[in-house]
């Protein structure tokens, strides 16, 4: 185990040094002036040549972009995420400061979702073509299929405007947490539920569980100990995915409900060719995706033993 | 039995939802709801913004206006009217003001304002005051101070109304912008996340050289908060308006002003929270707490109105009211919307240059073929097409110039056959082969321009023209202007109450679809006018240059359109420019 992780550290160093490679060169890829932005967020509307050169030179976007990318790098060694080009503050304390909520509203979203989509998925595998099933695929079909913007104004139609009981928007207490949580999480039920059933059933066909049975173990043991064990691999695969996801912000539920989340934080930064804020963004997303998938690797291990750590299998 | 187990299941799965629902505590950050009972004044306003401004690069926009004072304010009529300063002399030549100010004035932190102060903030917040050709000042008695002019400057009053061009700050958060920190920008204190401290929070002000106050892309640009467009590099003297870049640069620590209100609260991205000074020089304020709540999202701005979270929206271009939201504001008995007049102006340029526009006959046709009336019907409520470069709410518009244009197909149609393009049998146009095909560059968040386009689009297709629509993103739309690469571009335009020309139609600004030597000459003869009379005629003439030239499609303009709980009375927005929006909302009432 300690080679795998030894090994999945050194892709995982590859991995982000590519993807903050990457970002640095689709931010210039962009159409517009990156010197132009900076200069207008800093002088106002109207700039002129002469800010726009001034600031061309004094960021350094008149060099070549490796050259920029290097001098990014050398500051990142030393831990330094560097300061935003707009309001000059650490990127690590602009982070820091959006981190929380993200980290809140993803873990929330997962939460509630599994809690209604694991017993979703199990209810509509057990019960199989019958009208518990049918209403469990139907919910499903309606989570995956509803846009999350669109639920987002309709949940705060009814809460907000109907209902009087949660506030449109805001982040500090449980009641502004709800309705974007179930804006996000239901996508997620959805996909968690259909996949729970289809996997589940797969698996409930199995010879091992024939033989099982044969031996008169109880169909509660079945289920929990060994199908559900079994069937959960792909759903987990989904879960880290979309926990990543979720990590990474979700910039219109944030926008909507006035979430101040890492997302819109981040898009702000890739308008205004805020590269240090973008590339520290990018690079907390990637470290957030390469850590869930570490631990989604583990979590196979625990689930199946047959899968090992050595690539030998 | 087993029906009974499965509608178990299916009702603990509802009281999950449920239970979640019911559970929670009041937010923090959440206003009165709905369902607050009436007849209660209630502790605080909360205006809906859609993004957090008192983050340093921004500034302190929408609510500058409640800290901040400037020397002279605008009456309806575009006339200065006094505020810090109770009078001024002009010398006949404008080369000399004599500002004699309000005594017994103070700064939040409880320094007075005087002619010290005065002098102090000229002389060091140069991103202010810099963009004037200020020679020296001189202190004639503790409440009276002369402000030199190396050269006239006929719009100074104008521009010193506005907290951009004038705001005045306490002496005692102008710091020395030293080592890294000394960037065009200056250096601002990171922006605690919380906030509580007299005076407000640390980091909490537009830097210094951050005078234009504009947010960050993402929206419009603010009417009249803005300085004018810079020089060229070398050679070129700097522009009127153009902030210093040189010397010793000061950055301003905390928002500490002498207006009606302090920052009591900021906590970054989410709400910050304005609290009445008492006593306030100009008399008793009415509503004691201001909560400005960011929602990015404008429709959920307009639902939090609705549903009482938020009292007021719309008070800036980043908290606009979306079009299609209006209609259940004006059916709301809770609610008033209403819509001022702007300076706002939008022009859909042509690239008269080269290409196709470069005969004015395509472009004077162009402009034959476009019904403005159609335009009208979906810019309103929030706008409408004007025939001239300012809007009547400047002192500069002339209601002669802005007569409705002919929609006259036929006379297009005429016009381009002069021109060379013959139609073929199925209408379209062509010369030499090639069909008459351009393209319309625009960057918009607003529905509005989006159906705009289509119908010029649809009307210049009636006279057999192709038009291809491309939306960009805003960078990449200010880089087509600053290179000229493009044929139609609806620029961003500010038409502002800077009353700058230079900007939009100055061939040295970076923001000008417009290159034109004779009109650059207009332009300096009115930046350099000695008296407002002359400057006003000269403004006339540059109106009618671009009029006779056919530079602009079609001119817009985007009204101030805010809405509020009807129980918020007696408020009259200032219209200078955006951040000034709320400046009078002391004297307003909310029950």
């Amino acid at each position: 185990m300690g080679s795998y992780l030894l090994r999945r550290t050194l892709a995982a160093f590859v991995s982000l040094v590519g993807v903050t490679f990457i970002t640095f060169l689709l931010i210039f890829l962009v159409p517009g002036d990156p010197a132009e932005m900076v200069a207008e967020a800093r002088f106002g509307h109207a700039v002129g040549n002469r800010e726009v050169e001034l600031v061309r030179v004094r960021e350094g976007f008149d060099q070549a972009i490796p050259i920029q990318y290097w001098r990014w790098m050398k500051h990142l060694l030393s831990l330094d995420l560097g300061h935003s080009l707009i309001n000059r503050r650490p990127v690590v304390e602009l982070i820091r400061s959006r981190l929380p909520a993200t980290v809140l509203l993803a873990c929330s979203s997962l939460l509630l979702s599994l809690a209604i989509a694991l017993p979703a998925g199990l209810v509509a595998a057990l019960r199989k073509d019958t009208w518990l099933d049918t209403a469990a695929r139907l919910f499903a079909l309606l989570g995956v299929s509803i846009p999350g913007f669109w639920l987002s104004y309709l949940l705060i139609m009814l809460f907000s405007l109907e209902l009087k009981l949660l506030p449109v928007s805001g982040y500090g207490g449980l009641k502004n947490l709800i309705m974007p949580s179930l804006a996000l999480g239901l996508g997620m039920t959805g996909l968690v539920a259909r996949l729970l059933r289809a996997s589940l059933l797969e698996v409930w066909e199995q010879d091992y569980l024939r033989a099982a049975r044969a031996n008169g173990i109880g169909e509660r043991k079945i289920l929990f100990k060994y199908a559900l064990k079994n069937a959960m691999i792909p759903v987990v695969t989904v879960i880290g995915l979309q926990l990543g996801t979720l990590l990474s912000g979700t910039v219109i539920i944030e926008s909507i409900f006035g979430w101040p989340g890492l997302g819109k934080l981040l898009l702000d930064g890739i308008f205004n060719r805020d590269f240090p804020l973008v590339q520290g963004c990018v690079l907390v997303v990637a470290c957030c995706f390469i850590v869930i998938n570490v631990l989604v690797d583990l979590l196979y291990a625990w689930l199946d033993p047959r899968i090992r750590w050595s690539t030998g299998g | 039995m087993k029906i009974n187990k499965d509608a178990l299941i299916a009702v603990v799965l509802l009281l999950i939802i449920f239970v979640l629902a019911g559970c929670g505590r009041e937010s923090s950050t959440g206003a009165s709801l709905a369902s607050q009972p009436q007849g209660k004044l209630p502790a605080e306003l909360v205006v809906g913004v859609g993004r957090d401004t008192v983050d340093p690069e921004g500034g302190m926009w929408e609510s500058r206006g409640l800290v901040f004072e400037t020397l002279v304010t605008l009456d309806a009529q575009g006339n200065p009217q006094p505020l810090l300063a109770k009078n001024w002399e002009i010398a006949p030549d404008g080369l000399s003001y004599t500002f004699f100010l309000q005594e017994g004035v103070s700064f939040h932190d409880g320094s007075p304002f005087n002619a010290r102060a005065l002098e102090e903030n000229i002389t060091k917040l140069q991103s202010i005051w810099g963009k004037y050709p200020i020679q020296k000042t001189e202190i004639k008695g503790d409440y009276s101070l002369q402000v030199l002019l190396s050269e006239p400057y006929p719009l100074f009053m104008h521009h010193v109304s506005q907290l951009s061009r004038g705001m005045v700050v306490s002496p005692n958060v102008l710091e020395e912008i030293t080592g890294e920190g000394q960037k065009e920008g200056g250096g601002m204190p990171p922006s605690g996340s919380t906030g509580g401290a007299p005076g407000g929070m640390q980091g909490s002000m537009p830097p210094a050289g951050m005078s234009g106050g504009m947010p960050p892309s993402g929206g419009m640009p603010p009417a009249g908060s803005m300085p004018p467009s810079g020089g060229m590099p070398g050679g070129i003297p700097p522009a009127m308006g153009q902030p210093q870049l040189e010397g010793p640069q000061y950055k301003v620590t905390a928002p500490v002003g002498t207006g009606p209100y302090r920052v009591a609260e900021h906590v970054s991205g989410q709400y910050w929270v304005m609290e009445a000074v008492e006593p306030y020089w100009q008399g008793p304020v009415q509503i004691p707490k201001i909560r400005y709540l960011v929602i990015p999202d404008a429709h959920s701005r307009v639902l939090a109105l609705e549903s009482g979270q938020i009292h007021i929206t719309g008070i800036s271009p980043l908290s606009r009211i979306p079009a299609g939201d209006m209609d259940r504001i004006v059916q709301s008995k809770d609610l008033v919307l209403k819509h001022e007049p702007s300076f706002r102006v939008g022009p859909i340029a042509f690239q008269h240059l080269e290409g196709v526009f470069a005969d004015a006959r395509v472009r004077a046709a162009f402009i034959y073929a476009v019904n403005e009336e159609d335009l009208d019907k979906v810019l309103a409520p929030t706008g409408r097409t004007i025939n001239t470069p300012v809007t009547p709410a400047s002192p500069f518009y002339f209601s002669d110039l802005d007569k409705k244009r002919p929609y006259d197909p036929g006379r297009a149609k005429d016009l381009l056959a002069q021109a060379g393009w013959l139609p073929s049998p199925d209408g379209t146009l062509y010369k030499d082969g090639k069909p008459l095909q351009v393209r319309l560059l625009y960057s918009t968040t607003r529905p509005e321009d989006d159906y705009l386009a289509s119908i010029i689009q649809q009307q210049l297709k009636e006279i057999g023209v192709g038009l291809t629509i491309t939306q960009v993103e805003s960078g990449a739309l200010f880089e087509a202007l600053a290179k000229r690469e493009f044929e139609l571009i609806m620029a961003p335009g500010i038409g502002s109450t800077s009353l700058d020309f230079e900007m939009d139609y100055h061939s040295r600004s970076r923001r000008s679809a417009v290159a034109d030597p004779v009109l650059d000459r207009l332009i300096s003869a009115y930046n350099t006018a000695t008296d407002f009379k002359a400057q006003q005629a000269a403004s006339r003439k540059v109106q009618e240059h671009i009029l006779r030239e056919h530079y602009v499609l079609v001119f817009t303009t985007t009204y101030k359109s805010y809405a509020h709980s009807s129980r918020l009375q007696n408020f009259i927005p200032a219209l200078e420019e955006e951040v000034n929006f709320m400046r009078h909302i002391w004297q307003a009432e909310f029950y």
